[in-house]
């Protein structure tokens, strides 16, 4: 049990992976948010993230953010849904690491321990699946975190 | 468990500042927001099939000397992905020229891939039929 840090459900994985593959047609980077919940098993915490949700991004081929009109958007789509667990964003081209904005960006909005940083590159593959990674805050830098994407049974 | 999540608006750079409900709240009671209380769950919580599973080679580099430390880290990195993970210590800051080098290459690799589904005999016939 919680042998991994981060659980993704597999649809929500992919409904950002579309989004993902949709923005780098035209060479721009994408994001939205992961809704879930932490959880305990014995001593083990992990996260399990369950829904992706995003709104129009205002994107460019090096930098993304919300659009004002998301705002309503998004927290709409938030209400009652489990907690923000963290962000997911792409780095078309250019592999899957925390830039210096990204740490900035997960320092002022998703500084607790539970948040985890998604990031995709919908270039690359690694198997038979996008290449991903997660990263969470340590020591004022960064770690890659254990994840697993989860089919749900039934 | 944590009370639902709000987003309120951002400053003039456009981007969205998000507050935690609870944490909203453990800030008003002079709290630590990071008192988030996990759900106990039981052994067989997550049930399903895992289908793409990744675990960092190496969780913590800590102890080991800093340039064994990054040397580590880009080994443990996939090794056909470029720029790797250079760990906590030393963060990949890609210049903005490298970034839109990058983001200019993945616009060609799609490119090319549309161009090669249009060359394919089903689109020609589809686009022949009007259907896109
Ligand atoms: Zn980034």
């Amino acid at each position: 049990m919680a042998q991994y840090d981060v659980y993704i459900d597999e649809a929500a994985v992919r409904k950002a992976e579309r989004q993902f593959r949709d923005a780098a047609k035209s060479g721009n980077e994408a994001m939205g948010l992961l809704l879930g919940n932490v959880f305990r098993n014995k001593d083990a915490e992990f996260v399990y993230a369950k829904e992706y949700i995003t709104a129009p991004n205002d994107s460019t081929s090096v930098s993304v953010r919300f659009t004002r009109q998301a705002f309503s958007e998004l927290s709409g789509k938030i209400r009652g849904r489990g907690i923000i667990v963290a962000w997911a964003h792409s780095h078309p081209g250019y592999g899957c690491f925390m830039s210096s904005t990204d740490l900035a960006t997960q320092h002022r909005y998703f500084p607790e321990k539970f948040h985890f940083a998604l990031v995709m590159d919908p270039t690359r593959r690694e198997g038979s699946a996008m290449l991903k990674r997660a990263f969470r805050l340590k020591d004022g830098g960064y770690e890659d975190v254990s994840f697993a994407v989860v089919r749900k049974r039934g | 468990m944590a009370s639902g999540p709000r987003i309120v608006k951002k400053d003039s750079d456009g981007f969205v500042e998000i507050s935690m409900g609870s944490a909203e709240k453990a800030l008003e009671d002079k709290k630590s927001a990071a008192e988030i209380a996990p759900e106990e769950v039981g052994e067989r919580f997550v049930r399903g099939e895992l289908r793409e599973v990744h675990k960092p080679k190496i969780v913590s580099a800590r102890d080991m000397p800093h340039q064994d430390a990054v040397q580590a880290h880009r080994e443990a990195a996939s090794r056909d992905i470029l720029p790797v993970t250079a760990g906590p210590q030393n963060p990949i800051i890609m210049t903005q020229d490298e970034r839109e080098k990058a983001s200019e290459m993945a616009r060609r690799i799609y490119e090319e891939k549309e161009t090669e589904k249009e060359k394919h005999p089903v689109h020609r016939f589809k686009k022949l039929l009007g259907l896109r």
